[in-house]
């Protein structure tokens, strides 16, 4: 009697579990008519302007957002996936060469809507296909209790020669994020093999590989690191806790700084277009360019904002952006460089 | 570092905290042996708890510490190793009090001793002694190696090379998943090597008794500070430290994260659905586990032949996969999704929940076998007695037994399944769809600790330390709360359930 009690209790309980898990994997319809959306960008600050949009316009949105480990590779390999069944309509990355790979592969729909119209041609595809906006520069990070805020205290400190020459200076790993299309740009500017060198050289003189920006940040700002390579948003995340560091912007031999802007596309066949294309808008326009230069990470209007209303910071980051890098042209040097990491890294 | 140099790290490593669990487990095993009453309760507590401390928590409450040894690789490897050590160490004090008795009581011990060694008696006493030892060693050897070799999210975090993370970036950095697979079989074959002569142990020590508690009756000699200093240092370096830091760090993140409207919202939705995953997560492992424990607990005779085949064939089925970590079965789980038929369970919670049941089942299993500790032959007799009784004042002492003996061991399995699956980062990594439609509640919904793992590495410390404890605090404070209803639950539908059978028994009398 009592194990025929335990046996129907378990069988009750079996499907209450199996109806549970059925439950939260139902979508009830009411995601049928979401706007997908992929993004890279720090939800921190990119969540709150999703959610505006959803305000502004009753448009649902499903966000999925990357880790920050594996910024945006992880999500645009996910998109490549889901190629032949494309789950997200628009595709919001925290930089521009795997959105321009997903061009490549013919996966983005063009697009030219007033958004697209503000920015600057140095900053988006002529077909349409995608869009940059806000962006942030790559900046050296530089505790100023240890070292002086300078490129050539910087220089003479990056070509100390020895085993643990470079033991007190910091970079994430090159496979993600903006570090690796720091790298792609020292690829088309210097060729494959010059920065094959150069990466073999620094490890061997004891540069500390990290998992991310914000971990070169932490180091530089706690002291453990003297300098390190990261993002000015990450910066000045530093500069808010009230950190003794200071910024030098990485400019390449040419003379150029990396200026990284994110970028936004329409990927093929969305289910809702008219409202992918809404979103494309909104994050294109000039209030969110304007509130992202205002938000603590501070980042840089592509498109026409006033200047004097940006905040003094981005001023400075402006002026330094105007003369940036091309990485339009840097399609094959992304594909190659990349190839070479995934050899360095992945086996 | 390449694939094959960190699996060989992770390998070396795993070998060297299983053989120190050896002769450490027997100091902490003796701690929980030698406590009688309501004293073993607090002393097991204090011996287990580091194998529920969440992983994420450990790992993120050492970051700092961590990148202050950045300089040092080498004690940074030294201070990990201390502390998987640590934490797996419970499981190898359980393995040994559940070790079935030594063949040799130790009187025959001493006879050997007495008629001298080299009696030929006495030879083979040694040897069989040795014997024993060396049987006795190798599940200890087994269950730590193996849990070391899985671990991933401390490694992740402390920038520890191992495989685990390795396979894990690579899988999210683009790896094709037919290199990852063939990444994934090295480690499965290491694992294996230890698992099948650990399966064969068990299937033959436990062939003619279940597997139990062995306490001792008389008290265990010896000295007992050792086992205390280590099991104290286990309990502060896996929940103390992490969770002081987190606190004093979460203290100033408070205000803003109260002021951040949409934070306050995504975590409390992530919780939930977190929460809602881990609930029928950890309750079908259980009652998998009690009916595969059942099946084998009854006679092989009065089995159905069917039955006798399909035994172990379920068993290797259900508890297998899971033996072999949480990350193999998710990225298992992944690589099926990616063909046609299964490619729709990608935007569902079928595939990580799936990865979750087999990743727990075997612990369920454990758990379950080892459930006779808190059973009392006596009490259940008495509870028997009481509940036939014609009085009904009886009743209610009838059913308060039964809670204490029957359904609280499974409660606290229960809870313990719960927590570890509340707790999975990969499963829910590698598996969770783009967003859980939670009630049909707008927003990206992902489990928590998804979301935590993405906030560590970002380092926004004040905010996530607040994160981080509602993760620990919130399924506690249910679990207690779970804990203090679920007795009263059960005793109205025990006495629900007697009146009815009572008002049965009257109609049919009449």
């Amino acid at each position: 009697m009592q194990r025929r009690n335990g046996s129907w209790f378990a069988t009750v309980a079996t499907l209450l579990c199996l109806g549970m898990i059925a439950l939260l994997s139902w979508t009830g319809g009411a995601s049928q008519d979401a706007l997908v959306v992929y993004c890279s960008h720090d939800s921190v600050y990119s969540e709150e302007i999703l959610r505006d949009f959803e305000r502004e316009t009753g448009i649902r949105l499903i966000v999925r957002f990357d880790t920050e480990a594996t910024k945006s590779i992880g999500l645009i390999n996910l998109l490549i996936a889901e190629r032949g069944n494309p789950q997200c309509d628009v595709f919001w990355n925290n930089e521009v060469l795997g959105t321009m790979k997903l061009q490549k592969l013919g996966m983005l729909q063009p697009y030219k809507g007033k958004g697209y119209e503000r920015i600057p041609a140095g900053y988006k595809a002529d077909d349409g296909s995608w869009a940059g906006f806000a962006a942030r520069l790559r900046v050296f990070i530089v505790n100023t209790e240890n070292m002086a805020a300078t490129h050539e205290a910087i220089f003479q400190r990056l070509n100390a020669f020895g085993k643990n020459g470079l033991s007190r200076v910091a970079r994430a790993k090159p496979m993600f994020g903006t570090t690796l299309t720091q790298y792609v740009a020292l690829w088309g500017e210097a060729g494959g093999e010059e920065l094959k060198r150069r990466h073999k050289s620094q490890r061997d003189r004891g540069l500390l590989e990290v998992n991310g920006n914000s971990v070169v940040k932490d180091l530089v700002a706690s002291g453990r690191c003297d300098f390190g390579w990261t993002d000015s948003d990450d910066f000045f995340l530093a500069v808010d806790e009230g950190k003794p560091v200071d910024m030098v912007p990485v400019f390449m031999t040419c003379g150029h700084a990396i200026c990284i802007p994110n970028s936004v596309a329409i990927i093929r066949g969305p289910s809702r277009l008219e409202a992918a294309q809404k979103l494309v808008d909104f994050l294109l326009s000039k209030e969110v360019e304007t509130r992202l230069a205002g938000s603590p990470s501070r980042q840089i209007p592509l498109g026409p904002v006033g200047f004097a209303g940006l905040p003094e910071e981005v001023q400075d980051l402006k002026l330094w952006s105007e003369r940036s890098v091309d990485l339009k042209p840097l399609g094959d040097a992304h594909a190659e460089c990349l190839s070479w990491l995934q050899s360095e890294y992945l086996q | 570092m390449s694939f094959h140099e960190a699996f060989v790290w992770t390998l070396l490593r795993s070998v060297a905290a299983a053989a120190l669990a050896v002769p450490l487990s027997v100091v902490l095993s003796r701690l929980v042996q030698r406590a009688t009453g309501q004293s073993r309760f607090w002393w097991m507590l204090l011996v287990l708890c580091p194998l529920v401390a969440p992983d994420l928590i450990i790992g993120y409450g050492y970051r700092s510490f961590e990148l202050s040894l950045l300089h040092r690789p080498s004690w940074n490897h030294c201070f990990y190793f201390v502390l998987v050590v640590l934490k797996f160490l419970p499981a190898a004090a359980v393995v040994r009090i559940c070790l079935p008795p030594p063949p040799l009581s130790k009187s025959s011990l001493h006879s050997a001793r007495l008629t001298g060694a080299t009696s030929k008696a006495a030879q083979s006493v040694q040897s069989l002694k040795w014997k024993t030892d060396l049987l006795g060693a190798l599940p200890v050897f087994g269950i730590v190696f193996l849990l070391t070799m899985q671990e991933f999210e401390i490694a992740s975090l402390l920038q520890i090379p191992a495989w685990t993370v390795h396979l894990f970036d690579s899988q999210a950095g683009g790896l094709d998943s037919m290199t990852v697979s063939r990444h994934l079989l090295l480690p499965v074959i290491a694992q294996a090597a230890v698992l099948v002569p650990l399966i064969w142990w068990g299937l033959t020590s436990f062939r003619n008794s279940a597997p139990g508690w062995h306490f001792a009756e008389d008290g265990l000699r010896g000295n007992m500070k050792s086992g205390v200093a280590i099991a104290a240092a286990a309990a502060l370096l896996t929940w103390g430290i992490p969770l002081c830091v987190i606190s004093l760090s979460g203290i100033a993140g408070i205000s803003g994260v109260l002021r951040n409207e949409i934070l306050v919202r995504s975590t409390f939705l992530d919780l939930t659905a977190a929460i809602a995953i881990a609930v029928p997560c950890s309750v079908l492992p259980l009652i998998l586990a009690r009916k595969l424990s059942c099946v084998s607990r009854r006679r092989e005779a009065s089995q159905k032949r069917l039955v006798r085949t399909l035994r172990p064939m379920l068993l290797t089925l259900v508890v297998v996969p899971g033996l072999f970590g949480s990350l193999a079965v998710s990225i298992v789980v992944l690589s099926a999704i990616q063909y046609s038929p299964l490619t729709d369970l990608r935007a569902t919670v079928w595939p990580m929940s799936l990865a979750l049941i087999l990743f727990l089942a075997p612990r369920a299993l454990v758990l379950t076998v080892l459930l006779p500790v808190f059973r009392s032959s006596e009490s259940s007799h008495l509870a028997t007695l009481l509940n036939a009784s014609p009085a009904s004042s009886q009743e209610k002492y009838a059913a308060q037994l039964n809670w204490w003996y029957e359904c609280r061991p499974l409660f606290l399995v229960a809870a313990v399944l719960f927590y570890w699956s509340l707790a999975n980062l990969t499963a829910a990594a590698l598996l969770c769809p783009p967003t859980i439609p939670l009630l049909s509640f707008d927003g990206n919904i992902v489990p928590l600790p998804v979301r935590l793992y993405k906030f560590i590495h970002q380092g926004r410390t004040a905010t996530l330390s607040v994160m981080a404890l509602l993760s620990v605090i919130v399924p506690l404070v249910l679990i207690v709360f779970a804990a203090r209803v679920a007795p009263r639950i059960y005793m109205r539908m025990s006495l629900l359930a007697r009146r009815e059978r009572n008002q049965r028994a009257f109609l049919f009398r009449d």
